[in-house]
C-alpha cells in the first residue's frame, strides 16, 4: 500500500471532525487527460494491482456504461499547485482526489483525450481530500477489505485513530472500536500487496491481522503461501493458529520452517488447482500440529476405506476419540432401499476392517 | 505475604480473627461502603489478574459457605464437599483456572469464624462421610502467616467424627499447624509436578523438594497426607520425571500416611488459553495436543492422557500397592485401561475415598 506521501501519524490529528464533504461545490470544467497526474496515487482507495478492480474486464464494463448512460459522477481533482515541485517535474497539473477508475476507462477504454471532472478549490486541505477519497468510495458500496487497510490508512495521516473509531460508520459503513483501527492500520503498514490480496479473496480480514502481528519476513512468507493457495476463512485462522503453535511447541525459527522440504514441496506442486495445494497444505500444517491426533485418524480413515461403505451409509466416529460412541446413519428413498442397504450393513459387519477401526490406541 | 493496598467492608467486626489478620497485614486498611471500590482498583490495573493478587479484601461470604463440587456427568466425580473460606490466590500459576473463572479475580478473605462453625455444624450432625476441602477457589494455606482461619478449621474439625479436612496447598506454611491437637482429622494435600514444570508454570511457589520436606515434617506431627498430580503436563521427557516424583513423594513419606492420590491431566475451558498467551508469553502448555472434550474443555487427546496415567500407577503400586489412586475427571475407557475398574455408578468414586477417608483419619463409619 502506497502510504508513502503522508507518514502514518496516529498522534497526528489535528481536525476534530469531519470537513462538510457535500459543501465542496468545486467547478466542473473539461480536462486534458495529460494534464491529470494519474502517478500520484495517495488519495486512491481501490486497488488497480489486485488484477480485480482494474482489470481491463472492469474497465472495458465501465467504459460500456459510461458510454451508454454517461458520467453520473465526476472524477474529483485538485490543483496540483500545492505540490509546485512536483507540477514542475512532471509537467501534470491536477491530482486526483476520486476517479481513478473512471479516468483509465474514459482515456484508455473510450480514447478520450478530454474529461468532464470537478475540480476543488486550491484552498482546499489535504485532510479534506483524503475524506472525500473515502466517502467517494464508502458512500456507493461497500468498501472491500484492501480497501478498508486504504482508506484507515489515508485517515490515520490526519486523525487519530480514536477519531477515526467515532466517525467509522459514518464514514466507512462499519462502527469499530480503536482497537480495530489499530489492528487495520498495523495490516496497512505491512508490505504494499496484501490489500491487493484482500480484494481478490484469498485471505481474509482476521488473517490479515493475525499475520501483521509477525515479523516482516514471516509476512512475506505468508503472502507467498496466500498467493498460491485458496482456502476458506475457518481453515485460514486453523492453518495460521497451527503454525504459530508449531513454532512455539518445536522452539523453532520462523524461517527455518519455511526453507523446510515438506513445505517447499507442497508450496512447489505441479498443479493449478490452488485449492488442493491449500488442503496439502492445511494437513500438513495439522499433523504437525497434532502429530498423534491426525496418525490416528488416518490410521482408522485407511480402514474405513476398506469397507467401501456405499454412499447412503455413513459411520461416524467419536469426535477426537475422546468418547467411545460410534455411530452409522442410513439414507434411503424407500422401504425396498431401506431393506437393501440393512442387508448391506449386516454383511459389512463380520468385515475385518472393524477390528482396526474399533481398536483404540492406549 | 505483601499487599500494596487492602480493603475492608465496614460491617466487619474487629474480633480476635479479624485483628490477627489487621496485625499481620503491612498495608493501611481501606475501609468500604461496598465492593464497587476494590472491583474499581483491580478492573483499572492493566493487568487485572496480576493486580488481584496484591490487594486484599476482607468482606464477608455473602453466598453459600458449604457447596458441593462442580462436576460434569460425562466424566467421574469424586463427590467433594468444597468450604469456601477466600477466593482467588497471591500465586501465580500459568495454568490457573481462577484467572478466568472470577470477573475479575479479588483475593477475597471471609472474615466470620461464626458463619463457618455454624455452617459445619449442620455438616457434623449428619450420619454420612464428608471430604471438605477449602483449596477450590483459593490456596489453602496461603493464609496461614496471617489468619487463624487454618488453625480454627484443624481445631473445629478435631472434635467431630464424620468429615475430614483437607487443607490443599502448594505452600509449605504450616508452621501454626504442627502444635495443634488434630485429632488425625485433616489431611494436609500438596499438589504436586515436576521440577520443570513448577519452574516453569507455577510462579511463586515452593519447590518440590520444599513441598516433600514439609509434608514429612506434617507427617511426624501426625497429619494425614494426600497429593495431587494436577495438573499433568504432557512433555517430551515427562513420564521419567513424573515417575521421579513419585519416587520423591515415597522417599519422603510413609504410604501408611497417604489418604488418596489423585491424577488429573491439564485441561482448561478455551477462554483460558488467550490468558495464558498475554500473561505467560513464554509459555507453552497451552500448545500440547488438545482436543474438545464431553465437557467442552480442552484435553489432551486420550491415549496421550492414558499413556502417562498408566506410567503414574503403575509407579505408585511399585511403591505402595494400596494407595488409593483415582483419576480427576476422567471417563469409563481411562479408569479401565489404567485402574482395571472404573467405579461408574453415582457416588462409587466417593464411596471409595470415603473408606480411604474413614481407615486414615479415624471416621465414624456409616
Amino acid at each position: 500500500m502506497n502510504l508513502c506521501n503522508f507518514p502514518i501519524h496516529p498522534e497526528a490529528g489535528p481536525q476534530p471532525r469531519l470537513p462538510d464533504i457535500q459543501g465542496f461545490q468545486g467547478e466542473i470544467v473539461q480536462v486534458e487527460k495529460d494534464c491529470i497526474d494519474v502517478t500520484d496515487k495517495k488519495f486512491q482507495i481501490r486497488d488497480d494491482l489486485s488484477g480485480q478492480s482494474f482489470s481491463l474486464a472492469s474497465l472495458e464494463s465501465l467504459g460500456k456504461s459510461i458510454q451508454q448512460v454517461g458520467l453520473i459522477r465526476l472524477p474529483v481533482l485538485r490543483l496540483s499547485s500545492l505540490h509546485a515541485d512536483d507540477f514542475q517535474t512532471c509537467g501534470k497539473k491536477y491530482t486526483v482526489v476520486a476517479g481513478f477508475r473512471r479516468i483509465q476507462a474514459i482515456t484508455r477504454i473510450l480514447g478520450q483525450e478530454k474529461l468532464w471532472c470537478k475540480i476543488l478549490p486550491p484552498a482546499i486541505e489535504p485532510w479534506e481530500c483524503a475524506v472525500l477519497a473515502v466517502a467517494d468510495n464508502s458512500m456507493t458500496s461497500s468498501l472491500l477489505p484492501g480497501e478498508m487497510i486504504r482508506s484507515v490508512g489515508l485517515l490515520s495521516q490526519f486523525y487519530t485513530h480514536e477519531q477515526i473509531a467515532d466517525f467509522s460508520e459514518t464514514l466507512l459503513g462499519s462502527s469499530f472500536h480503536t482497537s480495530r483501527i489499530q489492528e487495520l492500520l498495523a495490516v496497512a503498514r505491512m508490505e504494499n500487496f496484501w490489500p491487493a490480496l484482500l480484494d481478490a479473496g484469498k485471505i481474509t480480514l482476521r488473517s490479515a491481522i493475525l499475520i501483521a502481528s509477525w515479523d516482516k519476513n514471516t509476512q512475506r512468507n505468508w503472502y507467498d503461501i496466500f498467493s498460491r493457495i485458496k482456502v476458506s476463512s475457518s481453515k485460514q485462522a486453523q492453518m495460521l493458529t497451527a503454525f504459530s503453535e508449531i513454532l512455539a511447541r518445536e522452539k523453532m525459527d520462523a524461517q527455518l520452517f519455511f526453507s523446510h522440504p515438506d513445505v517447499t514441496q507442497i508450496m512447489e506442486l505441479d498443479t493449478q488447482d490452488q485449492g488442493y495445494k491449500g488442503e496439502m497444505f492445511r494437513q500438513y500444517l495439522m499433523t504437525r500440529r497434532y502429530p498423534f491426533l491426525e496418525t490416528e485418524k488416518a490410521r482408522v480413515k485407511a480402514h474405513i476405506s476398506e469397507l467401501c461403505l456405499p454412499k447412503e451409509i455413513r459411520l461416524e466416529l467419536p469426535e477426537h476419540f475422546e468418547s467411545q460412541e460410534y455411530g452409522i446413519s442410513l439414507k434411503f428413498t424407500s422401504h425396498a432401499q431401506l431393506a437393501q442397504k440393512t442387508d448391506q450393513l449386516v454383511k459389512l459387519i463380520s468385515h475385518p476392517a472393524w477390528e482396526g477401526i474399533l481398536s483404540r490406541q492406549g | 505475604m505483601k499487599f500494596s493496598r487492602a480493603f475492608m467492608d465496614e460491617d466487619i467486626l474487629q474480633d480476635e480473627e479479624v485483628g490477627f489478620l489487621l496485625d499481620k497485614i503491612s498495608c493501611p486498611v481501606e475501609i468500604v461502603s461496598s465492593s464497587k471500590m476494590v472491583y474499581d482498583a483491580v478492573n483499572h490495573a492493566n493487568d487485572p489478574i496480576s493486580e488481584a493478587k496484591k490487594i486484599l479484601y476482607i468482606t464477608r461470604n455473602k453466598g453459600a459457605v458449604i457447596r458441593e463440587c462442580p462436576g460434569t456427568s460425562f466424566y467421574s466425580c469424586c463427590d467433594y464437599t468444597i468450604l469456601h473460606t477466600g477466593t482467588f490466590c497471591t500465586m501465580d500459576c500459568s495454568y490457573c483456572i481462577l484467572q478466568a473463572y472470577f470477573h475479575p479475580p479479588v483475593l477475597q478473605y471471609f472474615a466470620g469464624f461464626q458463619q463457618i462453625s455454624q455452617a459445619l455444624e449442620e455438616v457434623f450432625s449428619q450420619n454420612k462421610i464428608f471430604r471438605v476441602g477449602t483449596g477450590e477457589y483459593t490456596d489453602s494455606l496461603i493464609w496461614e502467616p496471617i489468619s487463624l482461619s487454618p488453625r480454627f478449621l484443624v481445631e473445629t474439625f478435631a472434635r467431630q467424627s464424620n468429615c475430614l479436612l483437607e487443607l490443599k496447598t502448594k505452600t509449605i506454611n504450616v508452621k501454626s499447624l504442627l502444635t495443634i491437637d488434630h485429632n488425625e482429622k485433616t489431611v494436609l494435600s500438596w499438589s504436586v509436578n515436576t521440577p520443570l514444570v513448577i519452574r516453569e508454570q507455577e510462579r511463586g511457589t515452593t519447590t518440590l523438594s520444599a513441598r516433600l520436606k514439609t509434608a514429612k515434617q506434617c507427617q511426624e506431627k501426625g497429619f494425614q497426607l494426600a497429593f495431587h498430580f494436577d495438573p499433568l503436563v504432557i512433555y517430551p521427557g515427562c513420564e521419567t520425571e513424573y515417575e521421579k516424583v513419585v519416587d520423591d513423594i515415597f522417599a519422603h513419606v510413609s504410604p501408611d500416611h497417604i489418604v488418596y492420590i489423585s491424577l488429573g491431566s491439564f485441561r482448561f475451558m478455551p477462554k483460558l488459553k488467550g490468558l495464558i498467551e498475554k500473561r505467560f508469553p513464554d509459555s507453552v502448555i497451552c500448545y500440547g495436543e488438545f482436543i474438545t472434550g464431553l465437557d467442552n474443555k480442552m484435553r489432551y487427546f486420550k491415549p496421550l492422557r492414558i499413556k502417562l496415567y498408566q506410567t503414574l500407577v503403575n509407579r505408585i503400586r511399585a511403591h505402595s500397592p494400596q494407595t488409593l489412586v483415582y483419576f480427576c475427571m476422567e471417563d469409563q475407557e481411562v479408569w479401565e485401561k489404567c485402574m482395571g475398574f472404573f467405579p461408574g455408578k453415582p457416588g462409587e468414586l466417593g464411596s471409595l475415598l470415603d473408606k480411604s477417608a474413614v481407615l486414615h483419619c479415624k471416621l465414624q463409619s456409616f
